[in-house]
């Protein structure tokens, strides 16, 4: 029994010598280590793989990006093509083209000469469906033709007029068809090339155009990026980047905390005051573009409510019951913003208003149109039926936390509301899956629907468009609120084909009144994106020029450096 | 004994037929796994449709389980939309070795299992061997020394540990030994080096060694070893003293036989046969990993990827999960069989 002890003994402070002896390797490089909250299982550009959409930044730039004020800059082209500069162009039958010009000099990260072929790969990629599994938006819709002018130069042509040749259906220039092209040929998709996989990465397959270049992938445990030597732009401080994948959220406090990781981002509002609180970090906020927002079905409802979700008055009894600023601000936190509508704020009108919380107003609105509580239980009720409000969301600790305080604010103008929070995937299943939203099975549901943060287009017939409201015949339509202005339709249009910014602008802001007018969305709170960053390892002031679209956020980390000496 | 273990074979068949068919209809539960494609602008029709018909989620539900388990390179799938198959299945299904392609790391299940298993079984090897080496000796000494002040301290022990889960463990261990280790030691200008990792395998910024390795592994495996050693230390106690009260320890014991004798050779010996069945039980779990643990400490592991593949729902990695599972409980049963008979004698399989 002693010798064991003795032997378990010796064992444990051999084990306990060696891992305390063991330092750090001797760091002769500058290195910058990200937390990151997800790994992407593949490099694969599709929306499901957020997190590696925003790993490009850092070793796949695009033609051109948008900086933490949304302002447009040119990174592989010499010039945002515009009307002004000739690039667009009105063709006799109103479509648009664009011409597109690559700086000369571009080299892939392998050395090979970037050129006009590089992107008509990619146009090629994109208008069949069959060669790989990426979100193609509406671009096999709109793009005619890709034209090759010469080695740095080419041109789309749009069958419709193109307004938004910025944000969408824009040319993709940041896959190299010398390593991809092999992959097509071989498999006639490029879903199964290795320049997408981790071996693919450890291997160097992953060939881009950016400051660093992808090195090591190590499966669950980080991504290691080097710098790059044939980027041409600003060459980045830091040697070698590192994203390290850290799942739990406290953990990632933590580990920011020990040292072990020198930037935290994207984390909720309940943990800005935990980073806040931690020594030699700073925390900083920017506008996100995502907002949570009541949804209230007006328009494709079955339920035993629906002629009150149908009365404009009731809807706006049923926000001006709600105090959306101190629930934004004891929810979400001081200074969130409330959006006024779901367009991008830069097409606001100045005049935009907003319903303010008025209980009196609530009330009166409800007894004008015949829901009164007759029977003394605290709900109103019409015709014998309660004013309950199927409310659903999904399981998202935030959005239930606003799910019961609404309920409260309603309860006291005598409304009631059963609160349903469901998981994501039931809440935005198909038509034929039964989702929630999709059928129409819902009163008012609280859920975040990404816009665009660049364009006013709405796309209105499939999202609020009479068309779009999903049914057995056509079940396709996303339009589950059953939303139907045909003024609204019309506009939105409009603001789709017209290239002329200033008369888009105008066109944008009366389709936003007609979208306000129909009283079914009503912002809760902006997301911020906060950042956390270690002030010994990041001079916090060359870290504040990111991305704001959710996708860019690391898109100037070349200009991020250490503190000064 | 050979008739035996070929029936208890032939049982583990509908057994496992029955688990899997359960699994396979919750792994739907959670709904479809590319539903929120229908709230993303730059997602077309097209595109959802392609991604349910390559994973073969636009087939019904049973015609997924039949394609699970033998294929679909018998049919033909519809990838453009127009109503008819054109292109070749691809899947040869479980009953021919092949896992499945997981949705959520679009690659096969079998690939996903072959990275993630060696660092699960460098975590839950660990944690098991210093589990049972010193269940054992705080089990053992505790009946030894029972009602001494150690047998009441590891007894109160082991019911604080036993009652608390592992996610508090874990995080209060972190807090001590990682967080607040470095507080104190840039307070008193001492070398936070001495301070344990918060998480995951490796230092990034290290040398990936051994010793930055098991520097690593400390505060995981504390965290599991803590509350499995509370709970198999109370039952090792519990076997060792109804063992050494018996007529023949006493007789042992008048025929002068050495005490580390009838301790280790004839007590533990016999007290350890309920020991080999919660064993057995647990080492198929030691393949699947723990997933609290770590999704806490980073650790890249099977336990890490089943989380992600059950938000979203992903079926195929789930299924071979649960198979895995189901078959490891079923293979180490019959192990744990067949250790009974070498270790008493007495019992005899008919």
């Amino acid at each position: 029994m002693k010798r064991m002890s003795r032997f378990i003994l010796v064992a444990l402070v051999a084990v306990l010598a060696l891992s305390m002896g063991i330092s750090a390797a001797a760091q002769d490089e500058n290195i910058l280590v990200i937390g990151w909250e997800q790994e992407p299982p593949l490099l694969t550009p599709r929306s499901d793989l957020a997190f590696g959409a925003q790993l490009q930044n850092f070793y796949a730039r695009g033609l051109w990006d948008w900086d933490v004020n949304r302002e447009i800059f040119p990174i592989m082209v010499e010039e945002i093509p515009s009307p002004e500069n000739g690039m667009v162009e009105t063709l006799e039958n109103g479509n648009t083209k664009v011409t597109y010009k690559l700086r000369e000099g571009l080299l892939w990260s392998d050395g090979e000469a970037i050129t006009s072929a590089d992107c008509a790969f990619w146009h090629e990629l994109t208008m069949d469906p069959t060669t790989g599994t990426f979100q193609r938006g509406s671009y096999v819709d709109v793009v005619e033709s890709f034209e090759v002018i010469d080695d740095l130069s080419f041109s789309i042509t749009y069958n419709v007029p193109f307004p938004d040749y910025t944000s969408q259906s824009t040319a993709t220039c940041s896959y190299p068809e010398h390593v991809l092209r092999p992959a097509l040929e071989a498999d006639g998709t490029i879903d199964n090339s290795p320049y997408f996989t981790p071996d693919g990465v450890n291997a160097g397959a992953t060939v881009g155009y950016g400051p660093y270049v992808i090195s090591e992938w190590i499966v669950g445990d980080s991504i290691r990026f080097e710098a790059n030597p044939n980027w041409d732009g600003q060459a980045p401080a830091f040697d070698v980047v590192i994203t390290r994948f850290i799942l739990d959220t406290a953990q990632m406090q933590n580990a920011l905390s020990a040292g072990e990781i020198d930037v935290a981002f994207n984390f909720s509002n309940d943990f800005v005051e935990g980073y806040q609180a931690i020594d030699g970090v700073e925390v900083f906020g920017t506008p996100g573009v995502f907002g949570d927002a009541l949804w209230m079905n007006y328009g494709n409802n079955t339920g035993p409510i629906a002629d009150a979700m149908a009365d404009k008055n009731v809807r706006i009894a049923l926000v001006a019951s709600i105090d959306r600023p101190t629930l934004a601000e004891q929810l979400v936190g001081p200074g969130t913003i409330i959006p006024k509508a779901w367009h991008p704020e830069t097409y606001w009108p100045e005049d935009l208003g907003m319903i303010e919380y008025d209980p009196e107003m609530a009330a009166q609105l409800l007894d004008e149109a015949g829901w009164v509580d007759a029977d003394g239980d605290g709900i109103r009720e019409k015709d014998g039926v309660p004013l309950v409000i199927s409310f659903f969301t999904t399981d998202a600790q935030l959005r239930g936390d606003f799910q019961i305080a609404i309920q409260e604010y309603w309860s006291a103008v005598g409304i009631g509301a059963t609160l349903q929070p469901v998981p994501a995937a039931i809440l935005f299943g198909s038509y034929l899956e039964n989702g929630i939203l999709s059928t129409g099975a819902f009163d008012v549901a609280i859920f975040a629907l990404s816009a665009s943060a660049l364009s006013p287009y709405a796309d209105a017939p499939e999202w609020f468009g009479c068309d779009g409201v999903p049914t057995a015949e056509d079940p396709n339509g996303s339009n589950g609120w059953g939303s139907c202005s045909p003024e609204y339709d019309a506009l939105d249009l409009e603001v789709g084909r017209t290239v002329d910014p200033a008369a888009r602008l105008e066109l944008a802001q009366e389709a936003i009144r007609e979208f306000v007018d129909e009283q079914f969305w009503h912002g809760l709170y902006l997301r911020q994106t906060w950042y956390a960053i270690n002030t010994s390892a990041v001079d916090p002031a060359t870290a504040r020029d990111v991305g704001t679209l959710s996708s860019n956020y690391f898109n100037k980390i070349e200009f991020w450096a250490p503190p000064a000496a | 004994m050979t008739k035996y273990i070929v029936q208890r074979v032939l049982q583990a068949i509908p057994l496992l037929i029955i688990v899997t068919i359960v699994v396979f209809t919750l792994s739907f539960a959670g709904g479809n796994p590319f539903a929120y494609l229908a709230q993303d602008p730059r997602a077309t029709e097209q595109d959802r449709h392609l991604l349910n018909e390559k994973f073969g989620l636009n087939d019904p539900i049973p015609q997924q389980f039949v394609t699970w388990l033998i294929g679909d390179d018998w049919r033909m799938r519809d990838l453009d939309m127009d109503g008819e198959g054109e292109t070749p299945g691809e899947r040869l299904g479980i009953l021919r070795g092949d896992f499945g392609q997981s949705i959520s790391y679009r690659k096969p299940v079998a690939t996903v299992f072959a990275e993630r298993m060696p660092n699960t079984l460098i975590l839950m090897v660990t944690q098991y061997v210093v589990t049972i080496v010193f269940a054992l000796g705080i089990g053992i000494l505790a009946a030894i020394k029972q009602y001494s002040w150690f047998d009441n301290i590891a007894t109160g022990a082991s019911f604080i540990l036993f009652s608390m889960p592992v996610f508090l463990v874990a995080l209060l261990l972190v807090q001590v030994f990682a967080v607040q280790c470095r507080e104190l030691m840039k307070a008193i200008g001492g070398d936070v080096g001495i301070c344990l990792p918060v998480q995951g395998m490796y230092d990034v910024r290290g040398d990936r060694s051994f010793g930055d390795l098991l520097r690593h592994l400390i505060l995981p495996v504390a965290s599991l070893a803590a509350i499995s050693i509370a709970g198999y230390s109370r039952y090792i106690r519990s076997t060792m003293l109804e063992v050494i009260n018996s007529d023949y320890i006493r007789t042992a014991r008048s025929k002068g036989l050495p005490e580390r004798r009838i301790t280790f050779l004839h007590a533990l010996k016999n007290a350890s046969l309920p020991l080999v069945t919660i064993i057995a039980l647990d080492i198929p779990f030691l393949f699947g990993g723990a997933v609290i643990t770590e999704t806490v400490f980073s650790w890249p592991g099977m336990g890490l990827a089943f989380i992600n593949a059950v938000r979203p729902a992903d079926p195929p990695l789930l299924m071979a999960f649960t198979v895995m599972t189901a078959v490891g409980v079923v293979l180490f049963q019959l192990i744990a069989d067949v250790i009974y008979s070498w270790i008493d004698p007495r019992i005899r399989y008919n």
